[in-house]
């Protein structure tokens, strides 16, 4: 009898601690999670606010219809939504698209080489050509536009020594063109661009260019068949880390533009402002933001890393 | 082999003209602005005050 007992003392006891074992557990991960969510609040409560909040009032507004003196009328429509084929604003997208591109395409190929020479000198010069390519991001966008204007202007600075050097006689058009606005836009994406690249670079396994030389592959073989592809997660970054702010950047558009050249972003920038058509500015951001969201998905779902992007 | 290192010394020589450049073309607006804010004149592109002394003085 008492064996039994015994055992089923035994037994007790260990179910009782196991209970307590457990709730010890379920406390500890109660603690953690209550941590946990406490930690993520702040945050939480800001992208709910300030990003989802904001969001969700555009969506919103896209889809009602403008009112007399700019004001919102509570009507769904799907106008806003249908004017954006129209082909005045058909032409500024296909702008902007025609410019975004060619900054791209532009700065990827300056960015490309610097973003090399960087990865293969010594870490501390690295370091320092790092550092030089991001303090003139330092210095306000709008004086670095303005000193733009100093340079390009038709008796700016790059005219008067083209006309000293007597290789012109007259001044060339550099100002208030498609031009200056790829110029202006390039100089402010380059460093965005460069970095990434650069990342991807450095991580390049310099064994499998060595391999791919004793192969008998030349520079230019080597390049395309192994640099390239192997860094091609950094080129797509700096693609999207260019092209995605280019459309919506109407700072350079305005100022090195003159009024000759319209982007998206000027566009949307102007229904807020002058044409007061609220829900139409709301309906080509909403574009806008799906545009931007389509490149983002195309880059994760090819591999790329939202780190890269900064994320 | 000789050909390969005096290829390798043009390339870095190229490099390092190519980085020069580059980084003229991004601390140019900021040289500009520098140079500017001593500048006398409202004007963006007329040259007044110490820059005109310098001009005068040097012809």
């Amino acid at each position: 009898m008492l064996p039994v007992i015994l055992k089923e003392a035994m037994r007790m006891k260990k179910n009782k601690e196991g209970t307590v074992v457990t709730k010890h557990k379920d406390k500890k991960s109660f603690k953690a999670r209550l941590s946990s969510i406490i930690m993520c609040a702040p945050v939480t409560i800001w992208s709910v606010l300030f990003v989802l909040v904001p969001v969700g009032m555009l969506l919103f507004m896209s889809f009602m219809t403008k009112g007399p003196l700019g004001k919102i009328v509570y009507k769904f429509t799907l106008d806003n939504y249908a004017e954006i084929f129209k082909p005045v604003y058909v032409t500024v997208v296909k702008q902007s698209l025609l410019i975004a591109v060619w900054t791209t395409v532009l700065t990827i190929l300056l960015g490309y080489p610097l973003a090399t020479v960087i990865a293969h000198v010594k870490k501390k010069t690295s370091g320092v050509l790092t550092v030089l390519l991001m303090l003139p991001l330092w210095v306000s966008g709008l004086v670095i536009l303005y000193s733009f204007v100093v340079m390009l202007n038709n008796s700016g600075i790059i005219n008067t020594i083209l006309m000293s050097l007597g290789i012109i006689k007259k001044p060339i058009d550099l100002l208030y063109n498609n031009f200056a606005v790829i110029v202006g836009m390039i100089y402010m994406f380059l460093p965005f661009a460069v970095l990434p690249m650069y990342s991807s670079i450095e991580k390049l396994d310099p064994g499998l260019i060595e391999a791919s030389k004793d192969l008998g592959a030349g520079p230019i073989k080597t390049f395309c068949k192994v640099t390239l592809p192997l860094t091609a997660p950094g080129i797509f970054a700096a693609v999207i880390l260019t092209f995605i702010p280019c459309i919506g950047y109407y700072m350079v558009t305005d100022m090195l533009g003159g009024g000759t050249s319209m982007m998206v972003g000027n566009l949307i920038y102007r229904q807020f402002t002058i044409a007061r058509n609220w829900p139409f500015g709301a309906a080509l951001s909403i574009i806008l933001a799906a545009i931007i969201l389509l490149m983002v998905l195309i880059y994760t779902k090819l591999g790329g890393d939202l780190d890269d992007l900064g994320a | 082999m000789e050909k390969r290192k005096k290829k390798k010394r043009v390339m870095s020589i190229l490099g390092k003209v190519y980085v020069v450049l580059l980084f003229l073309f991004i601390y140019a607006p900021v040289f500009v602005m520098i140079a500017f804010s001593f500048n006398d004149s409202h004007c963006q592109c007329s040259v007044v005050g110490i820059y005109n002394k310098i001009l005068c003085e040097t012809v």
